[in-house]
């Protein structure tokens, strides 16, 4: 149990650290490179990749160390709720919902899912009625539970941001394929955007 | 009284109508989003930003500095009332805040409320006003290796004070910087971690990370916690009743206290409005006329952390006009507003673009006291604010974001990028990395390596002078005691509680 612990406390550290070894590797490939007496464009990311990967081999140590997760607030915040007497009181309110609430990756899972969902259909399907599935996936999956006001509140949203996009942004917008697209360019001239 | 001739142009520029009503709105959304579930302070002002492209630099950080201002205060209504902390910042309120509401005052308590925060506003205003120009004058004499140990000190406060796993701030740091570094490299040209990726070579942009990091992490964040929605109940008793000139002048030393910790803290780049409320807080609990009676529902428990909160503002103000080094999240958006306009804060924009610095500065003034009206008049809507479904709150909250991330370069490629920070920052939140040193390691991370490169090359390759030369080798040792410092306070506060423990 206590190296379960142990690995998955040190894991984001294992994580950083590899990254770092593989970017410093990158930097090496750099066409210009630092020799001596010339500082090269490898020379400053060389130098934050041995922070990333100092820091991360400490904090594998501090993992194996540490037998508790260490608090992570702020250290003149831990002294002054000590010295005020209010030590515990404070952790609990500033941990606030994240520690008493039951925590369900699942829905920050499917919370991805529509981003990246999203990013993948707004060509094909156009702005309007990407943005109305992305509304509505976020507040089912963030627990909205009234379906049918979700769906207007969607609805209007999309219509919304797309105005605001069109009129006040001024931001040209995927328009989408096919008919999503003739639904688009129908919106468009409503708004008188051409 | 140069000064004060330059804060009067302020003024007149701040009363123009469209700034005014920027002023206006974003005082009201400030409020909001310090009081609506959800949504934080920071990630408020991050989805404001975008908004701000089609303007001037002016406006824009007058809506933005509004926000920060009453987002300082907004959440002492629900902290108060309710015993929901709307930020970090208003936790110390919980504890005589609330009691004093349990009690039967609530009105008294929200006018403490208002009064520290209006006090400690404008005392740390003034103070603004009158330390920045000094600090400029010495930051214009500084020379590269000078500014890159400012620069430096600036990002390690941030990582020394962030939080209270070093490694973790470290990391963070490193990889905003690295992000910073992606891109067609300053001085040669090279094009570094594009992966052959044409669009990472373009960089990344700072506000790509910013809006991803903080705010659809967030969102993904509080997806999977689900919170449900609070009941608040009738709010037709809810106002807000001011302390009389007499209990005022009993408290003085408390909320003179708060306003000058709250402005040094301020001043400190990592410690901001939270740092600074807790602090005073714990400063009254040392040395204040009543501290025994602390915890029971008396004015010193509201005032002492209110007044320092709003007081830190005007403080985080001077770093980051003065210097270009902004300190907190909060300020980091400002800077990055003043960027997406071509303008890089610091002293050079100090003496020469007074216009804008001594606009913000009167916008300062004008925010604590229009927040302060507002609050007074509108409590009871934005108390009701806080029965809103945050599943709903969290939906638009994306799509800001999504708009934020297609106004910048009308490129859909960079809802990739977004989306991709969302899920570090989701990260960061669920192993606990701090996500302040990554936002100010992207933005600062140009700065930093251009000062850093144009040393090197002017000093030869020695990298001895920065800590050769008199003044950044000064800054440098703060470095190096801002980074020790953590470690050894929590050895000396764990060893006080050893002696404490064997005592008792």
């Amino acid at each position: 149990m206590a190296i379960f612990d142990l690995v998955r406390r040190s894991a984001p550290f294992v994580m950083v650290f590899g990254v770092g070894v593989w970017l410093w590797t990158v930097a090496n490939d750099f066409a210009i490179a630092t020799t001596l007496g010339r500082a090269g464009p490898d020379l400053w990311p060389k130098i934050v990749l041995t922070l990333l990967i100092g820091a991360a081999l400490w904090g594998v140590v501090e993992a194996a160390l540490k037998s508790k997760r260490g608090d992570d607030t702020s250290i003149l915040i831990t002294n002054a709720a000590r010295s005020a007497g209010h030590e515990e009181d404070a952790r609990e309110d500033l941990e606030g919902d994240a520690e008493s609430a039951e925590k369900r990756p699942i829905f920050a899972i499917l919370g991805i899912a529509s981003m990246l969902g999203y990013v993948i259909v707004i060509p094909y399907l156009g702005f309007v009625i990407s943005t109305f599935l992305l509304l509505l996936a976020i507040m089912m999956f963030a627990g909205y539970d009234k379906p049918l006001r979700a769906v207007v509140i969607s609805g209007v949203g999309a219509l919304a941001f797309f105005a605001v996009f069109q009129r006040l942004v001024y931001v040209s917008l995927p328009m989408g394929m096919g008919p999503f697209k003739e639904l688009t360019l129908a919106l468009m001239a409503l708004l008188g955007v051409r | 009284m140069d000064t004060l001739i330059n804060l009067a142009h302020g003024f007149g520029t701040v009363f123009q109508p469209l700034n005014l009503l920027l002023l206006i709105v974003g005082l009201i959304l400030g409020l909001l989003v310090a009081v609506l579930p959800g949504l934080t302070l920071v990630m408020g002002v991050v989805l404001a930003l975008p908004f701000t492209y089609g303007m001037g630099v002016t406006p824009a950080v007058i809506l933005l500095t509004a926000m920060y201002v009453s987002g300082t205060y907004g959440g002492a209504f629900t902290s108060i009332l309710f015993r929901i902390p709307g930020e970090p910042i208003d936790v110390p309120l919980l504890w005589d805040g609330y009691p004093m509401a349990r009690a039967g005052e609530p009105a008294l308590a929200l006018g403490w409320t208002l009064f520290a925060a209006l006090s400690g506003g404008l005392v740390a205003a003034i103070a603004m006003v009158f330390l920045s120009g000094p600090v400029a004058v010495v930051a214009l004499s500084l020379s590269t290796p000078e500014y890159f140990a400012v620069i430096l000190l600036g990002l390690s406060s941030v990582v020394a004070l962030g939080g209270n796993s070093l490694p973790k701030a470290l990391i963070s740091l490193a990889l905003g910087l690295l992000f910073s570094s992606v891109g067609t490299d300053p001085t040669y040209g090279e094009l570094r971690f594009d992966f052959g990726i044409s669009m990472l070579g373009d960089g990344i942009e700072y506000l790509l990370v910013m809006v991803g990091a903080y705010g659809l992490g967030e969102v993904l964040t509080r997806m999977e916690q689900r919170s449900a929605a609070v009941n608040v109940g009738s709010v037709g008793e809810i106002q807000t009743k001011l302390p009389s000139l007499r209990s005022v002048l009993d408290i003085k030393s408390t909320l003179f206290r708060g306003s000058v910790v709250g402005f040094i803290i301020g001043v400190i780049p990592g410690a901001g409005a939270t740092i600074a409320s807790f602090v005073s807080y714990g400063l009254e609990t040392q040395y204040g006329k009543r501290r025994r009676e602390l915890g029971t529902g008396i004015p010193e428990g509201i005032v002492a952390p209110q007044s320092a909160a709003t007081a830190s503002v005007g403080g985080a103000m001077v770093p980051l006009l003065t210097m270009g080094i902004p300190g907190s999240g909060a300020t980091a958006i400002i800077m990055a507003a003043f960027m997406l306009q071509g303008v890089q804060p610091g002293p050079y924009v100090f003496f020469k673009s007074g216009d804008i610095v001594y606009a913000v500065f009167a916008s300062v003034f004008l925010g604590v006291i229009g927040m302060c009206v507002i609050g007074y008049f509108a409590i009871k809507l934005l108390v009701r604010v806080l029965a809103f479904p945050e599943a709903i709150t969290s939906a638009f909250v994306v799509m800001f974001c999504f708009m934020g991330a297609m106004a910048s370069r009308s490129t859909v490629g960079d809802l990739w990028v977004i989306v991709s920070f969302g899920i570090l920052g989701y990260l960061f939140e669920r192993f606990r990395f701090p996500i302040a040193p990554m936002v100010l390691g992207a933005i600062l991370g140009p700065l930093a390596e251009t000062s850093f490169m144009t040393t090197m090359i002017s000093f030869s390759n020695d990298w001895t002078v920065f800590f050769t030369r008199p003044v950044s080798g000064a800054i440098m040792v703060m470095v190096v005691l801002a980074l020790v410092y953590p470690t050894i306070s929590d050895r000396l506060a764990q060893r006080r509680r050893a002696q404490q423990m064997e005592r008792t």
